[in-house]
């Protein structure tokens, strides 16, 4: 019972050492949300060019142009709570 | 059959049977961001499943027990619990990421959000899993999914770098962000390594009946069809690492996607894409559906057989009839289908010593496999290949939720 209980308290301390070393810094989070915001920009570009030469359905264009707001104002928000300008 | 057919027809199971949503998902996302520097990681995942799926056929043709069988057989019901609990744990996240390429193929063709897909898909799947026979599963989704052959085209279309892709077979330390390429290399092996596919494949060769006069059938089947899948897989990667990765894209959502075939073939590229995904995760589907039914029915000595009538195994048709509408509901509730498959296959990658290494304690026991034992290349191989994708998805899972 007694090396049980041991083993458990042991356990508790390394994950919750674990997951305070691993939290994201507001730079890293920043930085993801950047790259995040880029990526989306350049799949807006690419779904421009495809579109006007006519290699994708007008619906297939709107869920993209819907699902690249989307991620830009998350991406947005995340720069805003990790207190990017 | 001629020995001749039948070797064929597993060929093309293994070529129109290998990609899935998890193997899409990730071979995009390594080509989006690393370029070809993850190639190696589907070999590595390609050469495992190979060797594991052989073995699966080898303990079937040779002592007719099925894998989940022949573990509560030689290690009782107590351990057998463990591997039992991890493989249907994973399973049926899979079976849910698989359910999720559905209902986004369904979106891509209807413009209707894949959350309202969900439920008629499984419903679909589960019609033909009541209706059908195990040859019409295997051999029907494989037939169709040739169709995932397109990704091929494509990457010849775009004329890739021959010295590039063969340098892309090289493991090498990452040249940027290492917690994110070490993630994505062990999803890759989850994807690559899922252990539906050689519990299907036993299960299969016992439905089939074989015997050691298949064990040939089995390693030309095994080694040929997985290698060719695995082919398909690096095309996907290789298209990815022309279209997306110099345009600054990283995969972050399914709709990203289809621009790896629309910018080589147009718009016969994005109907191609949707048919892809459809065959691929509706045939995934049906297949881990009907795994975890042979998992559970096969580990508990019920009555089991996809040519029965369900009336006759009632047990284990009610396990598929439950475990799909659940798998259902986890996309129907607005989970991102994406982050869902690439956490499935990183959690299959964790779990890979619990599933591997009591098949390789039975595939080196004489009372079941005679002389057909195990070298011990293939024991080491793929016992390193199991705990070093641990160890690692144990460090890169952490890493790439909570950050670096």
């Amino acid at each position: 019972m007694m090396r049980r209980a041991r083993l458990l308290r042991g356990l508790t301390l390394v994950g919750a050492a674990f997951a305070i070393g691993c939290t994201k810094s507001p730079e890293a989070r920043a930085r993801e949300a950047a790259s995040a915001l880029a990526s989306w920009e350049a799949t807006v570009h690419l779904l421009e060019e495809q579109r006007t030469r006519g290699a994708l359905p007008e619906q297939f264009v709107r869920q993209v142009r819907r699902a690249a707001a989307d991620a830009r104002e998350e991406a947005a928000a995340q720069r805003r709570a990790a207190g990017a300008p | 059959m001629s020995k001749f057919l039948e070797i064929a027809l597993g060929i093309v199971t293994g070529i129109g049977g290998f990609l899935e949503a998890g193997s899409l998902a990730t071979a995009a996302q390594a080509g989006s961001e690393f370029g070809y520097q993850l190639i190696w990681a589907i070999a590595v995942g390609t050469a495992c499943i190979a060797v594991l799926v052989e073995m699966a056929g080898r303990l079937a043709a040779v002592s007719r027990h099925t894998l989940p069988d022949a573990m509560r057989e030689r290690f009782g019901i107590g351990f057998f619990l463990i591997p039992l609990a991890a493989v249907a744990l994973v399973s049926f996240l899979v079976l849910s990421s698989e359910i999720g390429g559905v209902t986004l193929a369904l979106e891509f063709a209807t413009g209707v959000s894949h959350r309202w897909w969900a439920i008629p898909a499984a419903l679909a799947i589960w019609l033909l899993l009541w209706k059908g026979t195990f040859g019409m599963v295997e051999k029907g989704t494989s037939m169709l999914g040739l169709v995932t052959l397109a990704f091929v085209v494509a990457a010849l279309k775009l004329h890739p770098d021959a010295a590039g892709v063969a340098a892309g077979l090289v493991p090498r330390a990452p040249t940027h962000d290492g917690a994110r390429y070490w993630f994505i290399a062990v999803s890759i092996v989850g994807a690559s390594v899922s252990p539906y596919l050689f519990y299907f494949y036993s299960a299969g060769a016992v439905e089939d009946q074989w015997d050691e006069g298949y064990l040939t059938i089995n390693r030309i089947t095994a080694g040929v069809g997985m290698t060719f899948g695995g082919t398909v897989a690096v095309a996907a990667l290789v298209c990815a690492a022309l279209v997306l990765h110099p345009a600054g894209i990283q995969v972050d959502r399914y709709e990203q996607i289809p621009f790896l075939l629309t910018s080589p073939l147009a718009r016969a590229g994005f109907w191609l894409f949707v048919a892809a995904l459809f065959i691929a995760c509706f045939g995934a589907a049906l297949e881990i559906a009907l795994q975890l039914a042979y998992l559970v029915a096969q580990g508990f000595g019920w009555r089991w057989g996809e040519n029965l009538r369900p009336r006759d195994a009632a047990r284990f048709s009610a396990i598929y009839t439950v475990a799909l509408p659940l798998a259902a509901l986890v996309i129907a509730s607005g989970i991102d289908p994406l982050r869902l498959t690439v956490m499935s296959m990183a959690m299959t990658a964790l779990s890979l010593p619990v599933t591997v290494v009591p098949l390789l304690v039975l595939m080196n026991d004489p009372q079941y496999l005679d002389e057909h034992t195990n070298g011990w290349v293939s024991n080491a191989a793929v016992l390193a290949v199991s705990v070093i994708a641990c160890v690692v998805a144990l460090v890169a899972l952490p890493l790439q939720v909570f950050g670096s």
